[in-house]
């Protein structure tokens, strides 16, 4: 068994040999931590496919701790998320976004159709559809690297990655 | 609106404990020792202020306390732009 760390190093593993950085910060007075994990220190990572693309990975987690049982049952909350997929040129194509506790005006998570995939003449919002929060429901790492594998061609780099990533709903 | 996805797992020693269920997969036969797991890295406060200066110069070209005096009084322009939320998401790298 993994640590939760661990697991989204191994998740991003099928498809780059980047590395997950990330750091813990705990608040005197508070028996929680926040940890914020990101790819590459945030800058995007080149993924192998028939369409050249980039991948941002950045998580922010609580891990608190249940005193009030023997066993003390560690939990750990996603609370936000970024991940994006950008052309070669940081042309961004699709951006999964959660971050309640940075901007407390968009609470809910969303996606963003960057310029490389929202028309500049679309029918609503011309030249600027790109600026619209779709809201979805919170999006997993799991979710996003299936993507990249089956509907953009990103060749896996490990042949467990269907088991790793798990069965899909 | 308020939601989360919560992860259990025990710890017998503290901070960092085995994941005991995580939504869509099972990783009992995985783990740290697969030679294509690259090592993760525990950021140090140093490397922080090192790693979010550099961002927040690339991006905006401010440096990182400038960023987050700016960040924190709402004073950055088009706060929800992936480039910048990126370089907002590094602050606890420092705080």
């Amino acid at each position: 068994m993994a640590s939760y760390r661990e697991r989204l190093q191994l998740v991003v593993s099928c498809v780059t040999n980047s590395v997950v950085h990330g750091k813990s910060v705990s608040r005197s007075g508070r028996d929680d931590e926040t940890r914020a994990f990101a790819l590459n220190n945030g800058v995007p990572v080149p993924i192998a496919g028939t369409t050249p693309l980039l991948l941002r990975v950045q998580q922010h987690c609580i891990l608190t701790q249940d005193i009030e049982v023997p066993s003390r049952q560690w939990s750990i909350s996603l609370v936000g998320y970024m991940y994006t997929l950008q052309l070669r040129d940081l042309t961004e194509v699709v951006a999964y976004q959660w971050h309640p506790q940075r901007t407390i005006d968009l609470p809910y998570p969303h996606i963003h159709f960057g310029p490389a995939s929202a028309r500049p003449d679309s029918a609503v919002r011309p030249g600027e559809l790109h600026k619209v929060h779709f809201p979805t429901s919170i999006v997993s790492i799991e979710d996003v690297i299936h993507l990249v594998i089956t509907e953009f061609q990103v060749e896996p780099r490990r042949p467990d990655w269907e088991a790793i990533l798990g069965t899909r709903a | 609106m308020s939601c989360q996805v919560v992860v259990h797992y025990n710890s017998d020693n503290g901070s960092e404990g085995n994941v005991a269920s995580i939504p869509k997969s099972s990783i009992s036969d995985v783990g740290p020792s697969d030679d294509l797991l690259p090592p993760y890295h525990e950021v140090t406060l140093e490397e922080g202020w090192d790693i979010l200066e550099r961002r927040a110069r690339e991006t905006l070209g401010m440096g990182a306390e400038e960023f987050i005096e700016k960040w924190e009084a709402g004073e950055i322009e088009d706060p929800h732009r992936s480039e910048i939320l990126s370089v907002a998401f590094l602050i606890p790298y420092v705080k």
